[in-house]
């Protein structure tokens, strides 16, 4: 007999146990402190919203991190699902990092993720630069990580252009690295031209690419001390990788 | 079988499913009405409950009153009707003119702040509404607030801890309100504490509200730290920032301090003076004529930063007008030179009038010398534009 009750409890416990949940239950948008369940909303583009972009951008706006969410799972792919994830990232990580993080690891496609990652670090690189190098230091190799990468070197720029230039040469490979390479040179050439040639001699870039992206660094110095009467800080426009280690 | 042989098992059931039943929230998918646009809220997303009470006179609600008020077009960034009744409630009951923030959105959140703050001064336990609070801004916002009001009344002991746990927009919130509050209490406390952290944007905002208040008492100190403490990324446009409040509020002392500064940070303060002559809105003069007579008081090592200062940040237009009072201010040794060639840098760069305005009053062998030194390094120009430009200053 005390063996079936014990099993009487057990079944119980089990029925018991057993919850009802939504989908957004058991989503790691869940995992952001209790919200009362009538304010999970479905988001429905009112009719004086013209377009979904215009009612994406008032719900930004305005931080409304839950029914961005919700728009990101339930738009189709394209555009506008696209800017709901930027948006969505940007949004929501000031206001809960980890529950952000969570969400964003578990996206499942990997160009979705790039644009919320994207935002992410924007974010994250204002509020703790440090962490946020660390976090995409971590990540792992290939066109997500040089797409962050991108967007952290933009980040980072006006506090750190030294290591705003080594994140540019990280993310070279993602759409416009190209040019956002070339600009962060020549940034970090106005600002420290030595440690800039270091930089880049010491990258894994050709050496041509080399010689261009420290001509273009040092004519932009040049062009600064010329403005500021500072003729003797002038220095050559065509260092010689080869001579130096 | 004996029927009393089930009757404990069954017991024992029911009581266990009635206590987790009981204990734990049974989650049931959302009921079809709170599927619709949350700028439509209704008594079911209203923060306030169902069933309040009419106030005395027939007024509205706060519920009806939320529900009555026109949902904001689109683009506008605030809700002026929320905004006005918010500040009317304020005063007498920051907990609904919060609710009002957080029931409709278009809401200023500069308002819903002042609402938290208002609240978590009039009520000690505002701790407990962070539960009401319907969705993750709202509860961040009143959040931050409690954390600030902690922070700013002991920051001593709160601000380093705020600085290191907490995140986000409560770590920001947590740490530039203790930050004000122990600026103006001991500013070098608060210097010694921005720079413990790794350089960040929080960090540099707490530098620059500590030294706000070190310059009012110690200019020079002020000075020093910056020199020494502030990132050279960012040490030109701090020490603009800092200087340029210093010198509208206390101009005279501004420029008696400026042979006192580092040598890199005499140009910020220069800069800083000449915008105060020009934003000074008691001042009758013609700005430009004013700010080359600055630039003649000034001691003589920093006439020529001056110079360059003033012909850059004023218009081609303007620096044509004052070009012979400019020459003829600029009487020390290599100041014609110096503003020969930033008037030709400016000039060059200038797809208007200004060029050929400038080289056209270019007649001395001297000066068109000084001139064609510059053109080396405009980056702006392209080889054969150079050329052109050389060529004309032969």
């Amino acid at each position: 007999m005390l063996l079936s009750s014990a099993a009487g409890v057990w079944c119980a416990l089990l029925a018991g146990g057993r919850r009802e949940t939504p989908s957004e239950e058991r989503h790691p948008a869940a995992m952001m402190a209790p919200v009362p369940a009538n304010t999970l909303r479905r988001p429905v583009k009112p009719e004086k919203y013209a377009t979904a972009r215009i009612w994406i951008d008032a719900l930004a706006t305005h931080q409304r991190v839950e029914d961005l969410l919700t728009l990101t799972r339930t738009l189709p792919a394209g555009e506008d699902r696209d800017m709901a994830f930027r948006n969505l990232g940007y949004q929501w990580l000031p206001l809960d990092r980890k529950a952000t993080m969570e969400w964003i690891e578990n996206v499942p496609e990997a160009a979705a993720r790039e644009l919320a990652y994207g935002q992410v670090v924007n974010v994250w690189a204002g509020m703790d630069p440090h962490a946020a190098s660390v976090w995409v230091a971590a990540l792992p190799d290939g066109p997500v990580k040089a797409a962050t990468a991108f967007r952290l070197a933009r980040s980072i720029q006006s506090l750190d252009p030294s290591s705003a230039l080594i994140w540019a040469i990280e993310g070279r490979e993602a759409p416009r690295g190209d040019a956002n390479l070339t600009w962060l040179a020549t940034w970090a050439g106005r600002h420290d031209p030595d440690a800039c040639l270091r930089i880049l001699r010491s990258s894994s870039l050709p050496a041509e690419e080399k010689q261009t992206l420290a001509r273009l660094a040092l004519k932009d110095w040049n062009s600064a001390q010329a403005r500021s009467g500072h003729w003797d800080k002038i220095r050559s426009v065509f260092p010689s990788f080869s001579s130096r280690p | 079988m004996n029927p009393r042989h089930f009757l404990l098992p069954a017991c024992c059931f029911f009581l266990a499913y009635g206590m987790t039943a009981r204990f734990q929230k049974i989650h049931r998918p959302m009921p079809p009405e709170a599927a619709r646009p949350s700028s439509a809220p209704r008594s079911g997303d209203s923060p306030v409950p169902r069933g309040a009470a009419k106030l005395p006179g027939g007024r509205l609600s706060l519920e009806e009153e939320i529900a009555a008020l026109p949902v904001p077009a689109p683009d506008d960034g605030n809700d002026e009707a929320l905004a006005r009744r918010c500040a009317e409630l304020l005063p007498t009951s920051p907990w609904a003119a919060f609710r009002l923030g957080m029931a409709r959105w278009g809401f200023d959140p500069d308002a819903q702040r002042a609402a938290g703050m208002a609240l978590v001064r009039a009520d000690p336990a505002a701790r407990r509404l962070l539960s009401k609070c319907v969705d993750l801004r709202s509860r961040n916002m009143l959040e931050s607030c409690l954390m600030a009001s902690e922070t700013a009344a002991h920051p001593r002991e709160k601000l380093r801890w705020a600085e290191a746990n907490l995140d986000g927009h409560v770590r920001h919130a947590a740490v530039m309100a203790g930050a004000a509050a122990l600026a103006a209490e001991d500013p070098d406390a608060l210097l010694d504490f921005a720079l413990e952290p790794a350089p960040s944007e929080l960090t540099l905002s707490v530098m620059k509200l500590a030294l706000e208040e070190k310059i009012k008492r110690d200019p020079a100190a002020a000075a020093l730290w910056i020199h020494r403490n502030i990132p050279e990324v960012r040490k030109e446009s701090i020490s603009l920032e800092i200087f340029g409040k210093y010198a509208v509020t206390s101009p005279d002392m501004a420029k008696a301090l400026l042979p006192e500064l580092a040598p890199e940070l005499r140009e910020p303060m220069v800069q800083a003076l000449m915008e105060q002559i020009t934003g000074d809105p008691d001042d009758t003069g013609e700005p430009y004529t004013r700010s080359v007579e600055m630039i003649q008081g000034l001691p003589e090592d920093l006439r020529i930063p001056a110079f360059r200062k003033l012909i850059a940040r004023s218009s081609p237009q303007d620096n044509a007008q004052g070009f012979p009072a400019l020459l003829s201010a600029g009487t020390g040794p290599g100041e014609r030179e110096a503003v020969l060639e930033s008037l030709l840098i400016q000039a060059a760069e200038d797809s208007g009038p200004g060029a050929a305005v400038f080289l056209g009053q270019l007649q001395t062998p001297r000066d068109k010398a000084a001139a064609s030194r510059v053109v080396p390094y405009l980056t702006g120009l392209t080889d054969e534009g150079r050329t052109a430009l050389l060529d004309r200053l032969k």
